[in-house]
């Protein structure tokens, strides 16, 4: 304790030394009982000299500093370009415009409620879609209930994952039916075949 | 089963903490009155939070042994549509309004330009009296082009989308309507007599249902048939009791587990021993084989997206 307080004593007075009013600023002496006389330092800065710095300097540098932040800013604020929206300077040029059509009122009339039936239509289809996934979902969760009051076992195991399913690959339907035994024709090719 | 009743924590904490032992060895705290007479139901102490009465391996056991129902698996085979389905009327006009709309909003095409082109070259010769010093005609004319273009489409002769099952209505064949989704039913022999049902087989021990299912389809449509089934989860439940003289005991009834499988190739051969018949039928079809219980099982997971 005393060795401490030793240590402690002789910094203060070291410090006193080169700054006469720092010392004082360093350590500030609280006393946590009258019996004891305890240096606790509160305070702790650097034991270095610090450099005078130009404030002009600093202020110049913090300057710099902003100007590229806000560059970089309004970098990002840029749009890119979308590349499929990239037309071929050939298809715009001028010979390439149609002939404008002229459409009647009748036209439009019938192209815009022709619009409005399509419309009533796909939701229609979409409300059936959505019924029927609800009515197999439901039929699951009620299987799946009917399983587990049976057997826990066979429920457990009817819940895992099949890892042979995913990823899941299928041929989607086409116009016509694939013709059996079907020979198809040869394509354009580069005959590579070195002549002797 | 009443829920645990959660006195303090701390109470409940320091508990543990202090006598782990004893806890473990025998369990010491007295259940509440109403709780006594409930020792089959498995139970939580509301003081020490230990679960008391029989595991729940042992009940489920028993339970399986007791049980007097059959677990049976049943195979939903769906032939998914190889073509595009009719177009509806709406739809048709739709398509025809939409290739307009394109039509008009797009530019013209090389192909396009030079038809422009040469219309106007001809009506400059015809107007000269067609001299024939013609420098820059190209080997073919765009008009030839399309000649060439029609004449090369018409070689080529796509399948019909009706085809001779169609024309026959041949319900056995995989190959009739195309463009919907089509469900296996099979005349199968249930106890004495045969019913139209999607092809079932009771469960055996140390299978999972959807074994019993792969095992089933083997069984009732032979190795020929190239299969896909959709998960190990059943899609479709249906219970039946068996008639009053098959009945006993032990033996109520059967509980139909329906797996959903899709038909990737193959041809079903059908074993004369267990399935005298089958069909391939869509939704609506299946109302003239199927009674309406089962039907109302099986219509929500075969339906006809």
């Amino acid at each position: 304790m005393t060795s401490v307080l030793r240590y402690l004593g002789s910094q203060a007075a070291v410090l006193s030394q080169l700054c006469p009013q720092g010392a004082r600023s360093l350590f500030t002496f609280s006393r946590t009982s009258p019996l004891v006389n305890t240096l606790v330092p509160t305070r702790a800065s650097h034991l270095r000299k610090r450099k005078r710095v130009d404030p002009k300097i600093e202020q110049a540098r913090e300057a710099r500093l902003k100007k590229k932040i806000k560059r970089l800013m309004k970098k990002d604020k840029e749009m890119l370009e979308i590349e499929d929206f990239y037309v071929m300077p050939s298809l715009m040029e001028q010979i390439r415009e149609r002939p404008p059509v002229r459409v009647s009122a009748e036209e439009q009339e019938r192209r815009a409620a022709l619009e409005k039936e399509w419309a009533r239509f796909r939701r229609q289809q979409h409300v059936a879609e959505e019924a029927a996934i609800s009515a197999m979902v439901t039929s699951q969760q009620r299987a799946l209930q009917e399983l587990r009051a049976e057997s826990e076992e066979l429920f457990q195991q009817a819940v895992q994952v099949d890892p042979l399913l995913i990823p899941y690959q299928s041929v989607g339907p086409t116009e016509t039916p694939p013709i059996s035994a079907y020979d198809p024709p040869d394509g354009k090719y580069v005959d590579l075949t070195p002549m002797e | 089963m009443a829920a645990p009743l959660v006195r303090n924590a701390f109470l409940m904490s320091t508990n543990r903490l202090a006598k782990p032992a004893l806890i473990a060895a025998s369990h010491a705290h007295k259940v509440p009155g109403l709780l006594q007479n409930a020792v089959a139901a498995q139970m939580r102490c509301c003081v020490c939070g230990i679960k008391t009465g029989p595991a729940e391996s042992e009940e489920n056991s028993s339970q399986a042994e007791q049980s007097p129902w059959t677990l049976m698996s049943a195979v939903c085979m769906v032939r998914r549509p190889l073509i595009m389905a009719e177009l509806s009327d709406v739809e048709r006009r739709y398509k025809a309004h939409l290739e307009q709309l394109h039509l008009e909003t797009s530019v013209l095409s090389d192909h396009e330009l030079q038809l422009i082109e040469e219309k106007v070259k001809l009506k400059q010769r015809r107007s000269r009296g067609y001299d024939d010093d013609d420098e820059d005609g190209s080997l073919l004319l765009a008009a030839d082009k399309e000649d060439l273009a029609a004449d090369k489409f018409q070689e080529f002769q796509p399948a019909d989308r009706l085809t001779e099952a169609d024309m026959k209505n041949d319900r056995s064949s995989q190959l009739r309507k195309l463009g919907v989704p089509l469900y296996l039913l099979v005349k199968q022999k249930l106890g004495d007599k045969a019913v139209w049902v999607m092809p079932q087989g009771s469960r055996q021990e140390g299978e999972t249902l959807r074994q019993t299912a792969e095992r089933i389809l083997l069984t009732c449509c032979g190795t020929h048939l190239r299969t896909t089934f959709y998960g190990n989860a059943p899609c479709g439940f249906y219970k039946y009791k068996y008639p009053r003289t098959m009945r006993s005991e032990n033996n109520v009834g059967a509980k139909v587990f329906f797996f959903k499988a899709e038909l990737t190739g193959g041809d079903i051969e059908c074993d004369s021993e267990g399935v005298e018949e089958f069909a391939w039928v869509t939704p609506e079809e299946m109302k003239e084989y199927l009674p309406q219980k089962y039907l109302d099982s099986v219509l929500p997971f075969a339906t006809c997206l």
